[in-house]
């Protein structure tokens, strides 16, 4: 009898037969077939049956399990073609997929891509067309309650509109679905019989879980997939039984599991990004025979290096994966990938960096030695330039290499660098493993596990070349290179176990009460029931299943959950609940650190998960059998390799096929095997052993000893530069990925409200993190004045600041700085920076309105030390927690703070162990000049001259006063000026900022628009850029002028000037004029509820969905709908779900607000608009507006380019929203009710929202660009078929006459040249206007 | 001289003294010398800012006004300046001599 697995890649299909009887493993390839998959499958099992000596039908007939990793579901979402689809959800709603979370426009990207504001979109195409969303009349609460019944009448007409839309695929997500099914499952149910053709899918059977986004596209995911998959696995099923298997065909799934063909045609979403986990399996099962707990999975193919992990044997899961930028919730194998293998370009920047990937040659044409017609140099013709490859003997002997063609490729590169070939091939094949090492840090390090503590695996056809320099970079001990390396995922899928995970969102919190019990046992219970209908449905018996019961737990108001098993022994009652509190809490610790739980804050249970598992894993894995010999019989001779130590010299070289268990091979060597050569370097080993794995004890090599990096004249070797900058870049980022992780607060967790920085031991600015921008702007400003301050400073000392004149944009912003020593001296700093939820001061919140000076507003905390030579400062954190309203939430930030800047310290010392202080020091003076020089590159690209600009900020907190922010930008001699002269002078009132918002201002809007793609360091801009401005203006305001509000006023008022004028000096240059852009939600729109929520605990908090203004249009396109804010490119707006829970709201409607935008040839992205009510409550709500943007549009556009529409907010007294909502199903506008009374709030107000009252939220879009008589009409016709842009508009302002679905060309033509008559009559000459009114600006003294 | 215009409206042109002007990217029509804000040349037009969007009604529409700035041959658009009324008009841009 047989076991056999087929995984589908790229470049090749592999194919792995265990032979039970003869308990033999057998491993074969065939080249995948792009167009014809299961031909390809067929070839690799003829293949593998070839190599067996039997033949195929005979192997297929005796075959009991058949299991197959298949890329089709990944193919068909990377290649977008899957199934025309309909997306069905809560009217009202129909928007959710489409505003993306404003996270899509970044989901899944790189820090590098991400720093491109300019070039990000929402995922596109995307996933379901808006027009083919429909909304259903119905509504759920937050309790499952139902607030609109779903009527027979809405069923069919629905039914009716799916039908017309001629789709051939549904997904159906309700809101609050996943609490009470009822109403989706009677509307999928009558589809499933009236569209017998559709393929019906319902979130409450894919994903039932809080949170509509992700539950919505997990959902449209698996209908998008539904009939492609079900159309290749049933043909491929009907392929192998005419060829003789008779056994069913298991499918491999992302979770680690296989499931029946049955199952995956109902669930194929569980089938995405399959690909790597077989390796993770194999690792786990191969692992267990030599009892290794703790396993490094790495996996180096051709275009990716793969890594995940395995803790306790445990494969480790990540419950929110992202696939073409959109987040799904299907549990699966949490794999880390790069795009660095075999076949990744070697290439020069423009500052002469020596860089590899993340381009890759791929298959075709290859690396340049395959002699395909590559001609870029590749990291395999790096390895065989370096000896590493034997061009004789590659795939077993089924290929050559063509090493002149390698280094005939190389030579180009290796003059740029002014290396010899076999110098920039050695560099290339370093950075390399330093990129693979980086990987592995992030998927160890950055989550609290030390390699040190793990077995690595390495395999792919890559790996065994690489693992000993990656392994060693990153500290790893200890390497196994498994026997079939070259095929190990196909063997990892024999290793798998039949499972089916079900799971339930089901949220219930602390304390609990005896009906939750009830609850959780009978939520458990229904689980298990669909997993027993699902086994037998598989033909299995589900009382020879294994049933593991988990919870996904958090602390009440946070968003990262921790899964918590629910053994058999533990019953769902008091006691048995607190000890699984008492286990998440340990857990808690061991993962974000000590003292990070915060069990005052109540355990919140969000999901119940079940799996059932049929054992059908291999038993064992067989061992070598009838080998025996010395290592010297398998030696075939040697050859010349490269090494860094030493350059060429002589390896010994070994033919793996025949070394025997024990063989001891001596390095320097390579060990030639049938698809991989494992590379021993000077000084190690390699041991075979009995399953043919060979071993390499690393041990002292790993990083930490030796390897110092080469400093001359002050200046890193180009190499070992780009090694330390990526390492301190990604340290960064670690910093502030563990203060997010271990703060409490809903501002730093949700809304990353926070920021990160590195300084040079003098205190410039070296990287800032992809959060807040110019929360990291002025710690060069807070490290100074400490410096200056203390004249004493020691290692272990961490400063603590909010003062707005040394670095801190407001009060709430606590700024805290960590000196790292060296050999005696400062050698850099680690910063963080946090806006604390409240700061004490009159006003909840400390947003001060009504204030007159400081006095009047928050404590200022001058710089004090938080730690002091490594103790804890209790008495400051005291004071700090003294002033407070939240103090607990103050608390845990300030821990989290404290244990990311140790983190970071530790890390940078790592850097500083493993290649000296000198080489550090010198890298972080090259970060510097790579960034002054890749900024002063820019700007030659740029024609000399002034660009000239204003904003207004409306409201000071008191009257409606408009006050001016004007900006004249010189650009000349390299170097940019703004001059802020004739600003006004600073106001009486809260908005004001300080010299550190001027500066943050400034600084974001040139890091986001010309510091893209590169370490944000402004320490590399203070040659370049000038700032002149008057102390006591209204964004440079001096001691005490009121400034609590600086953040939301001033800073973004000169953010918004500044980023005006450079987008109008990009337009002027040939080479960057497509990086010109308006900027992006001038103000943002703060709107706080107050009172008590439907818990009856007391409510002061932030709406998120105001984070969802729009982008600005760029030249080459529109601005990204709901794209967020400027100076954070990491910014959330959360689910209506989720907001529903956590205030007494209930969400009417939400959606891209149309024309909220600037109009132009590219329009700006819309801002957002939803409709709110109090719920569950009886007592009004308090409104808290702040903003800007309500009197007076926020920010101009560019070139003809309309400024985006106004922030608004208006509550509608006494209103019929509840009687309507109840008569009509639902209330998408204002149009909708009938009001007694109609507030609009002005831009600083305090309300109340009583339970008659709904409160209308609009915010502002991006501006346009350029004049909106150019805009295709085309794109008017869509964007009013999306609801985007009114009729009214696309005639009056774009002079578009529609027609029916289209537009009429020729009246269009017409009307547009009407309205340039329209526009020239009574059109006056500017000069008269300057001759009227005079001029300001450029060529006019100020 | 070719090339990309400027933004999305305006295009350098060396004339055939050698003087560099800017001209309208729609129809040629001259402005002025590259080294002064196009607008000198242009006509302008004061609006209400409720004409750039009805949801700008809610504003300060007495005290704003939305200058629009044309061609004046084929009225292309080139700027739209939201400032209070009677307030000086706003010179965006010039190129140094040397770089125009």
């Amino acid at each position: 009898m047989y076991d056999l697995a087929v995984d589908i890649g790229g470049t090749f299909t592999d194919c792995v037969i265990h032979d039970a009887e003869r308990e033999l493993v057998i491993a074969a390839k065939a080249p995948s077939r792009r167009e014809d998959l299961g031909g390809g499958v067929l070839d690799s099992v003829r293949a593998a049956a070839d190599r067996l000596g039997v033949p195929l039908a005979d192997v297929l007939s005796s075959t009991r399990r058949f299991i197959h990793g298949s890329t089709v579901a990944t193919n068909a979402m990377i290649e977008r073609d899957g199934a025309r689809t309909a997306y069905v959800t809560t009217a009202g709603h129909e928007d959710t997929l489409a505003i993306g979370k404003i996270f899509q426009k970044r989901a899944g990207l790189s820090e590098r891509e991400i720093s491109h504001l300019n070039r990000l979109q929402m995922a596109d195409p995307p996933l379901v067309p808006r027009e083919r969303v429909l909304g259903v009349r119905e509504r759920l609460d937050y309790r499952g309650r139902v607030v609109v019944p779903l009527t027979d009448a809405e069923i069919a007409a629905t039914i009716e509109r799916v039908r017309e839309s001629g789709v051939e695929s549904v997904a159906v997500c309700l809101l609050w679905s996943f609490i009470e099914p009822e109403h989706e499952q009677r509307l999928t149910k009558a589809m499933r019989q009236a569209l017998p053709g559709v393929y019906v899918s319902a979130s409450v059977d894919v994903s039932p879980v809080l949170g509509e986004y992700e539950r919505g596209v997990t959902t449209a995911l698996n209908a998008y997939l539904g009939p492609p998959i079900s159309r290749y696995l049933g043909g491929l099923q009907e392929l192998l039984s005419e060829n003789g298997l008779t056994a069913p065909v298991l499918l491999m799934t992302a979770g680690g599991g296989v499931v029946s063909i049955d199952r995956a045609r109902q669930k194929p979403v569980t089938m995405l990004d399959s690909g790597p986990v077989g390796g993770t399996l194999g690792s786990r099962f191969v692992g267990a025979a030599y009892d290794e707990e703790d396993i490094i999975c790495t996996d180096v193919g051709g275009t990716s290096f793969d890594v995940s992990l395995v803790i306790g044997e445990e494969l480790q899961l990540e419950h929110e994966p992202v696939i073409a930028q959109y987040v799904f919730k299907i549990p699966k194998v949490a794999v880390k990938s790069i795009g660095a293998g075999g076949g990744s370009i070697a290439w020069v920047d423009r500052l002469g960096v020596l860089k590899v990937g993340p381009q890759s040659a791929g298959a075709r044409p290859g690396p340049a030695c395959y002699g395909r017609g590559g001609e870029l140099p590749t990291v395999t013709d790096a390895n065989l330039i370096l000896g590493y490859l034997n061009p004789d003997n590659f795939l077993g002997g089924a290929m050559t290499l063509d090493r002149g063609a390698a280094v005939r490729a190389f030579e180009p590169l290796a003059e740029q660098l002014g290396l010899s070939v076999e110098e920039a091939a050695a560099g290339v094949h370093k950075i390399m493993n330093s990129h693979m090492a980086d990987l592995l840090r992030g998927s160890t390090i950055e989550r609290g596990h030390d390699p040190r503590d793990f077995e690595l695996f390495a395999y792919g056809g890559a790996a065994a070349t690489h693992a000993v320099g990656y392994s060693a970079e990153a500290g790893v001990r200890s390497i196994r290179i498994p026997a079939d390396a070259t095929a190990f995922s196909a063997l990892g899928m024999l290793t798998a176990d039949l499972t089916h995970s079900f799971e339930r969102g089901r949220p219930v919190s602390t304390p609990f009460a005896d009906e939750d019990f009830a609850t959780m046992a009978s939520v458990f219970g229904e689980l298990g029931e669909q997993a027993a209908e699902q086994l037998r449905l598989d033909g299995e018996d589900p009382e020879a299943a294994t049933t593991r019961r988990s919870l996904l737990m958090r602390f009440r108001a946070q968003v990262h959950e921790i899964e918590i098993d629910v053994p058999p022994e533990i019953s769902l009652d008091a006691a048995g609940i607190d000890a699984l509190i008492e286990r998440f809490t340990e857990r808690y610790e061991r993962t974000y650190g000590e003292g990070s739980a915060y069990p005052d804050a109540g355990v919140e249970i969000t999901t119940f998960r079940l799996t059932a598992t049929i054992p059908t894993s291999l038993d064992s894995l067989p061992e070598l059998a009838g080998r025996a010999g010395s290592a010297a019989e398998a030696r075939t001779g040697s050859r010349e390799a490269y090494f860094e130590a030493g350059g060429f010299r002589p390896v010994d070289v070994y033919d793996g096929e025949r070394l025997a268990p024990g063989n001891r091979v001596e390095g320097p060597a390579v060990i030639e095997r049938y698809g991989d050569t494992v590379l021993i370097p000077p000084g190690l080993a390699g041991e075979m052993d009995g399953r043919g794995s060979i071993t390499v004890e690393v041990g002292d090599a790993a990083a930490g000893s030796g390897d110092r990096g080469r400093v001359s004249g002050g200046r890193l070797d180009p190499i070992t530069y780009e090694v330390i900058r990526n390492r301190l870049w990604a340290i960064n980022d670690e910093q502030a990925q563990t203060a997010a992780r271990k703060s409490g607060s809903q501002f730093i967790y949700e809304a990353f409200d926070f920021n990160a920085g590195l300084l040079d031991g003098d205190g410039n600015g070296l990287f800032a993190g992809v959060y807040v921008l110019f929360h990291t702007t002025g710690l060069d400003m807070t490290v100074k004045e400490i410096m200056r301050r203390f004249p004493e400073i020691s290692d272990g000392d961490v400063f603590i600041t909010n003062d707005p004149w040394v670095g801190a944009i407001h009060f709430n912003d606590f700024v805290t700085v960590t000196p790292i020593f060296a050999d005696g001296e400062i050698v850099s700093w680690a910063a963080l920076v946090m806006h604390y939820q409240d700061v004490g001061g009159p006003v909840p919140g400390s947003f001060v309105v009504g204030s007159h000076n400081v006095f009047e507003e928050c404590p200022i905390v001058t710089p004090l030390k938080l730690m002091d030579g490594g103790r804890y400062c209790q008495e400051v954190e005291d004071l700090l927690l003294r002033n407070t309203r939240t103090p607990m939430m103050n608390g845990l930030n300030l821990r989290a703070t404290v244990a990311s800047q140790i983190t970071t310290k530790r890390r940078v010392l790592e850097i500083v162990e493993r290649y000296g202080v000198e080489a550090l020091k010198a890298a972080t003076v090259q970060v510097q000049e790579e960034v002054e020089e890749t900024v002063r590159g820019r700007l030659a690209e740029i024609p000399d001259g002034e660009w000239f600009d204003h904003v207004y900020l409306d409201h000071d907190g008191h009257t409606y006063e408009l006050y001016e922010v004007k900006l004249r930008l010189v650009k000349r001699d390299g170097k940019l000026t703004f001059d802020f002269t004739g600003t006004s002078e600073q106001a009486p009132g809260m908005i004001n900022g300080t010299i550190s918002g001027l500066r943050g201002g400034v600084m974001t809007a040139v890091l986001v628009m010309l510091g893209y793609e590169m370490p944000w360091s402004t320490g590399g801009l203070r040659d370049v850029i000038e700032i002149v401005s008057e102390p006591g203006t209204i964004n440079n305001c001096e001691y005490p002028a009121p400034c609590s509000g600086g953040s939301v006023c001033a800073e973004e008022a000169t953010e918004n000037v500044a980023g005006t004028v450079i987008g109008k000096m990009l337009g002027a240059s040939t080479a960057l004029r497509e990086e010109s852009m308006t900027v992006w939600y001038p103000y943002f729109n703060i709107v706080i509820l107050a009172g008590t929520d439907q818990y009856g605990e007391p409510l002061a908090s932030l709406m998120f969905d105001n984070s969802a203004g729009g982008g600005g249009a760029r030249l080459w396109g529109d601005g990204v709908d709901c794209g967020g804010y400027f100076e954070s490119v990491s910014c959330v707006c959360p689910n209506v779900e989720s907001n529903e829970k956590i205030f007494p709201v209930l969400e009417l409607y939400r959606r891209r607000a149309a024309g909220s935008y600037g109009h132009g040839r590219r329009r700006g992205g819309t801002g957002i608009e939803f409709g709110t009510i109090s719920y569950d409550v009886d007592a009004d709500l308090e409104v808290i507006v702040t903003n800007h943007g309500a009197a007076q549009p926020g920010a101009p556009g560019l070139y003809g380019g309309f400024p985006c529409a106004l922030n608004t907010n208006v509550v509608l007294r006494d209103a019929d929203t509840r009687a309507r909502l109840g008569a009509e199903g639902a209330i998408s506008g204002e149009v909708d009710v009938t009001a007694k009374g109609r507030e609009v709030l002005e831009a600083k107000a305090r309300t109340t929202l009583s339970t008659a009252d709904v409160l209308i939220t609009r915010n502002e879009g991006g501006p346009g660009y350029g004049d909106p008589l150019r805009r295709d009409p085309e794109a008017i016709v869509a964007d009013v078929r999306t609801g985007l842009c009114g009729r009214e508009d696309a005639e009056r302002i774009y002079g578009v006459v529609l027609d029916g679905e289209g537009f009429d060309a020729e009246r269009t033509a017409a009307r547009r040249e009407a309205m340039r008559a329209e526009r020239l009559a009574g059109a006056h000459p500017v000069a008269e206007a300057v001759e009227r009114y005079g001029a300001v600006g450029v060529g006019v003294a100020s | 001289m070719g090339g990309p215009p400027i933004g999305d409206s305006i295009a350098l042109r060396r004339e055939g003294d050698g003087t560099v002007v800017t001209a309208c990217a729609e129809c040629d029509h001259v402005f002025g010398p590259a080294d002064h804000d196009p607008k000198l040349g242009a006509v302008m037009k004061e609006l209400s800012i409720a004409d750039l969007s009805p949801l700008n009604e809610v504003g300060m529409t007495d005290r704003l006004v939305a200058r629009h700035f044309y061609c004046p041959d084929c009225a292309l658009l080139l700027a739209v300046n939201v400032q209070q009324k009677g307030d000086p008009v706003m010179l965006e841009w010039r190129l140094d001599p040397a770089a125009a």
